[in-house]
């Protein structure tokens, strides 16, 4: 019986940071993008500085028609929301907040979470492919492209840190994290970060969706619930690849001081790195325009690709040299 | 809910929630939402005006070069998962590191004569 | 020396900076807005001082300004004649069409018509937005003051006259 309840306990948790967390960090880009553009975003919703915004916009899109375009592929254009979204709530089941806090240790973990968040993407293909428009084709067209640029530097980077811990397990690799690893492994971070931030089609590597250019990429015929569901897939994906940065490169449980001395629990440590690194997200899409389309592809191949394996020769040859 | 099946019948739980919530949050919407169908709201979106031909249009696909690096690159990098765990454990050492540094390294010269002959160029 | 990067560096900073910043946004619906008084809001029209001499719908560049109007006869006082005078029957200004110029302003010789900083009069229908001499002479109520002269400045020589009279009846 304590099994069932315990296992039910940890499924309620991991779809509760799922839906409180991409929230937070939505309302957070509101506010914080608002003030760096010398304005003040949401003031009404809720009383206090807008902070039901969110929650408000969640119920308006909850009331609004379901519109399919009559020429889309209708089964594909209403399933991929969904696909787009549920990858993400799937990967926080892997991802650790402190020691013993995990959705559960799977043996596998970096490879599966990998794996997993490369179907998210999926979601966007189809509603490009779906919708039977020319932007939203175009759009597709771009994620794919940008998919198959950014894959490979996120593959290899994460793949430095597997050899530096020796082992696939998220939980695993934390333990073995020491703080001079943000040194050795910081370029590794780096191209992480950077290519994970362009599988999510986030600015600036946002040219799958370039408003000006191709209205909304694939998600243009979308409307009500289903583009709210795509939306609630961007901040997912943001929050996961916060988490992973901050597991994989920032020691996530670990503070910067001895746990007897000052010892602030494991999950305050993941979270408030996981934060950090979501407001550097919102920070870069604030500072830097678009890059286009060429330069995306020269920045993959060219820039990330070369730095991982790059990272991968250092990582080997370190990692022999202390073992 | 131990060993290997045990973990993943966790995440196979975790994706039937999330397929359950799609399903309420889609059961709301239709008991809440109205429905109009019909009208120019069903006509595919083209800034305003009437859509013309079909939205499936041809297109140049100008990054197929790219899909065949990247295809090659994908294969190394799940060879390089299990690699990774292993090659720093006792008995293994600088030969394993060698080796795949020569299997990279034949991947690294393919990228570097991609990019020599301008494959790498968005045109 | 330049460090590659820099410009990225300096792009993150300008934002930061930004964010620490008090925002600029005005509160509008909660916070009125402070218009200095020779804003251009509206046109009020001070119904007494009009004289139908029609010069402002002359010079108004996209005839906006419709007027009519009709002749009273005012009776004779005892030993005099009668007199007739202009009675407005109707002030009216389109401000759909009207382009703030402020020409009928600047035109009216008898100071009838007056720039008020008020701009809260939008309508759901374009039709209503042409407004009569009632409307226009509540607005009268939001005409600010006019600014004080320049107390360096030469003087109006309707004043300078009566001064001159004022000192010659009062002095030597």
């Amino acid at each position: 019986m304590s099994e069932v309840l315990e296992v039910a306990l940890r499924i309620v948790l991991v779809l509760g940071a799922f839906l409180t967390l991409p929230l937070l960090v939505g309302q957070t880009e509101h506010k914080a993008m608002a003030h760096m553009q010398s304005r003040l975003g949401p003031m009404y919703a809720g009383g206090f500085h807008g902070w039901a915004q969110l929650v408000a916009d969640g119920v308006k899109f909850a009331q609004k028609e379901d519109v399919v375009p009559a020429a889309a592929d209708r089964a594909v254009f209403k399933l991929a929301p969904a696909v787009a979204l549920i990858p993400y709530l799937v990967v926080i089941v892997a991802i650790p907040v402190a020691p013993g806090w995990v959705g559960h240790d799977l043996d596998a973990g970096l490879f599966f979470v990998l794996a997993v968040m490369g179907v998210g993407v999926l979601g966007s293909l189809m509603a490009g492919w779906a919708s039977a428009n020319k932007f939203s084709l175009l759009g597709g067209l771009r994620s794919a492209a940008q998919l198959m640029a950014y894959e490979l530097p996120f593959l290899l980077a994460a793949a430095s840190v597997a050899m530096a811990a020796g082992t696939l397990s998220l939980p695993g690799i934390v333990d073995a994290w020491q703080p001079w690893w943000l040194l050795w492994q910081l370029p590794g971070a780096a191209v992480f970060f950077l290519a994970g931030l362009a599988e999510l089609q986030r600015p600036p590597f946002d040219m799958p969706v370039a408003d000006s250019e191709i209205i909304f990429g694939a998600y243009t015929e979308y409307t009500g619930l289903r583009f709210a569901l795509f939306l609630l897939a961007e901040y997912a994906g943001i929050v996961v690849l916060c988490a992973l940065t901050t597991v994989l490169f920032l020691g996530g449980w670990k503070g910067p001081f001895d746990e007897a001395l000052w010892g602030a629990p494991g999950v305050v440590w993941t979270l408030a790195k996981t934060m950090l690194l979501a407001f550097v997200v919102i920070w870069l899409r604030v500072s830097y325009p678009r890059l286009r389309e060429d330069q995306l592809q020269r920045l993959a191949w060219q820039g990330l690709v070369p730095v991982a394996l790059g990272q991968l020769a250092l990582t080997g040859v370190v990692a022999v040299m202390v073992g | 809910m131990d060993g290997f099946y045990g973990g993943y019948a966790l995440v196979g739980l975790v994706l039937l929630v999330g397929v359950a919530f799609v399903t309420v949050a889609f059961t709301a919407n239709r008991l809440l939402r109205v429905t109009v169908p019909g009208g120019d709201k069903a006509l595919t979106y083209e800034c305003g005006v009437d859509p013309v031909g079909e939205g499936w249009a041809q297109s140049h696909v100008r990054y197929y070069v790219f899909t065949y690096l990247y295809v090659i690159f994908a294969v190394d990098a799940i060879y390089l998962f299990p690699w990774a765990t292993v090659f720093a454990a006792p008995g293994f050492g600088m030969t394993t590191l060698v080796e795949m540094f020569v299997f990279i390294g034949f991947l690294a010269v393919g990228l570097l004569y991609a990019w020599r002959k301008g494959v790498l160029t968005w045109q | 020396m330049k460090v590659p990067g820099a410009g990225l560096a300096k792009g993150l900073v300008v934002t930061l900076r930004t964010m620490g910043r008090r925002s600029v946004t005005a509160q509008y619906p909660d916070v009125k807005p402070e218009l200095p008084p020779r804003s251009r809001g509206v046109i009020a029209l001070l119904e007494e001082n009009c004289t139908v001499c029609m010069l402002c719908a002359r010079e108004c560049p996209d005839w906006c300004i419709y007027i009519d109007s009709h002749k009273e006869t005012i009776p004779a006082p005892p030993g005099g004649r009668e007199r007739q005078r202009n009675v407005l029957d109707r002030f009216d200004i389109d401000f759909s069409l009207c382009m703030y110029c402020g020409i009928c302003i600047e035109a009216c010789p008898f100071d009838a018509l007056f720039w008020s900083p008020e701009f809260e009069y939008a309508e759901l229908d374009i039709r209503d937005l042409t407004h009569g001499k009632e409307r226009l002479g509540e607005w009268m109520r939001t005409v600010p003051p006019p600014p004080a002269h320049d107390e360096h400045g030469v003087r109006a020589k309707e004043v300078e006259a009566a001064q001159k009279a004022a000192d010659k009846a009062t002095g030597s």
